[in-house]
């Protein structure tokens, strides 16, 4: 099997605790990490290891700003076209105009957490070093949504008051779906050949856990069980 | 309540309002006998208990309400439910009928949408187990096969797959369809989706599915992940 690539992440920061979640997050997520906490350490990793990102703390050595200084050198005097994003607790217009000025490709603010660790790999890396992170999802916005999932049934069994049906799925009771088959236009005619149903028992079946539901039609859509009752009888009828 | 293989008696002294009641009620599937008069409705329900009697009013000899009486005093045939159908909308029996127990009262002339309404609702009351017609799919020759349609909310979405909140708790390594804008967007609405895994949330009705496309080819997850980069 081929083995999955990782993305790899530098980081330098002096606060251990940020270290510590950065290092969790990161092992949850399949991202292959790499902490420094100064930034001499971090300089020396940085010339025999080439990272696919790196987080450079702004502050440094107690608030001199050596993770910019980090930053301008990177960009200035190594040769390699690395992703660099500044992190820091305060993101007020300051700090951000200096990661801007120093030529960082991002910001990205304390405290760290897994969504947003992960919107800036999305942002920032190529799809190859992202795609095989088990835990690249996304927040859909509520806009996109809403969503039919389409399922497969067979029907056992029916009279003119609710359906049998043998799917493997569990439908709790008084959930509503929606059912089409070709045998609802055998049964309607040129009506719609899907149908409103409302799920009234529901019976797990061993041992191939298969369920029995039971589900009935709309109560008040009374031309549709008079169709189906016409039309059972009917069956009735060729049988003898 | 389902009127399909329902056993009804039809007690009317006029042949013409048997006939008509017995072709609605036939038609639907149900079992109907008829008898006409009180003595020879009560011949046929000691043969056979039936599942709801329809009673006329005004029948010479033993008239609709004295025969219901009869039969209300008798444990045997006392909770068989019975509606009336008579010609004068005579609010007094419609109350004594009441008193009696009687379960529903029709005017007539009546319409089979109206019957059938009625012998629902009666039916639906008494929480009498509903007859089933069974398939047997080689006899029947019928396509049993069909597809099931439920709303869901799409919450998650990655480059592998996506997360789907439904009131239905979906078998793990089933292959569903999803309908969805985002779906439709990007192409895939022909791609068969693998449920990995499904859990209850919170609520009883609410599970949420961890789900994977199958086979996406590098040029679709591309994309999937360049649409992602651009959202929020």
């Amino acid at each position: 099997m081929k083995k999955k690539v990782r993305p790899l992440l530098m980081s330098v920061d002096d606060d251990p605790a940020y270290n510590k979640i950065l290092s969790s997050i990161c092992e949850k997520m399949q991202v292959e990490v790499n902490i420094s906490d100064t930034a001499k350490e971090f300089v020396k990793k940085l010339s025999t290891t080439t990272p696919d990102i790196c987080l450079i703390d702004i502050n440094l050595s107690r608030g001199e700003k050596v993770g910019l200084q980090i930053v301008k050198f990177i960009k200035e005097k190594m040769n390699k076209k690395i992703p660099i994003l500044v992190v820091s607790a305060s993101n007020d217009m300051e700090t951000l105009n200096s990661v801007a000025e120093i030529g960082a490709d991002g910001f990205m603010a304390k405290p760290i957490d897994a969504p947003r660790l992960l919107s800036k790999l999305a942002k920032y890396l190529p799809y190859e070093k992202i795609s095989n992170l088990e835990t690249f999802f996304k927040t859909i916005p509520s806009s996109y949504s809403q969503c039919i999932v389409d399922r497969d049934a067979t029907i056992l069994g029916m009279n003119d008051e609710g359906i049998f049906l043998e799917c493997s799925d569990e439908i709790p009771i008084g959930v509503e779906i929606e059912l089409e088959g070709n045998i609802f236009q055998d049964i309607l005619g040129d009506m719609s050949p899907s149908i409103k149903v409302t799920s009234a028992i529901n019976l797990i079946e061993d041992p191939i856990l298969k369920s029995k539901s039971y589900l009935v039609f709309d109560q008040k859509n009374i031309l549709l069980q008079d169709s189906i009752a016409k039309w059972l009888h009917q069956i009735d009828l060729n049988e003898k | 309540m389902a009127i399909y293989k329902r056993n009804i008696l039809i007690i009317d002294d006029d042949p013409d309002m048997r006939n008509y009641l017995n072709q609605i009620l036939s038609s639907s599937g149900a079992f109907v006998r008829e008898a006409e008069s009180a003595h020879y409705g009560f011949e046929s329900i000691k043969e056979n208990i039936p599942d709801i009697i329809l009673l006329d009013m005004n029948m010479p000899g033993e008239s609709g309400l004295r025969f219901s009486a009869r039969l209300r005093e008798l444990e045997l045939y006392a909770k068989i439910p019975i509606i009336i159908l008579s010609q004068n909308k005579n609010k007094e029996i419609i109350k004594e009928s009441k008193d009696l127990g009687i379960q529903g009262y029709l005017a007539k002339p009546v319409k089979p949408i109206h019957l059938k309404n009625k012998i629902r609702e009666v039916l639906k009351d008494l929480k009498i187990p509903p007859s089933v017609y069974i398939f047997n799919k080689s006899k029947d020759n019928l396509d049993t096969q069909i597809m099931y349609h439920v709303h869901g909310i799409l919450t998650q979405f990655g480059p592998k797959g996506l997360k789907v909140a439904t009131p239905i708790k979906i078998e793990t390594e089933a292959k569903l369809k999803i309908q969805a804008k985002i779906i439709r967007d990007l192409n895939l609405d022909q791609e068969e989706i693998i449920v990995k895994s499904s859990t209850q949330l919170g609520r009883a009705k609410e599970f949420s599915s961890i789900c994977e496309f199958e086979g996406l080819t590098e040029l679709q997850s591309q994309n999937i992940f360049n649409c992602l980069k651009e959202w929020p």
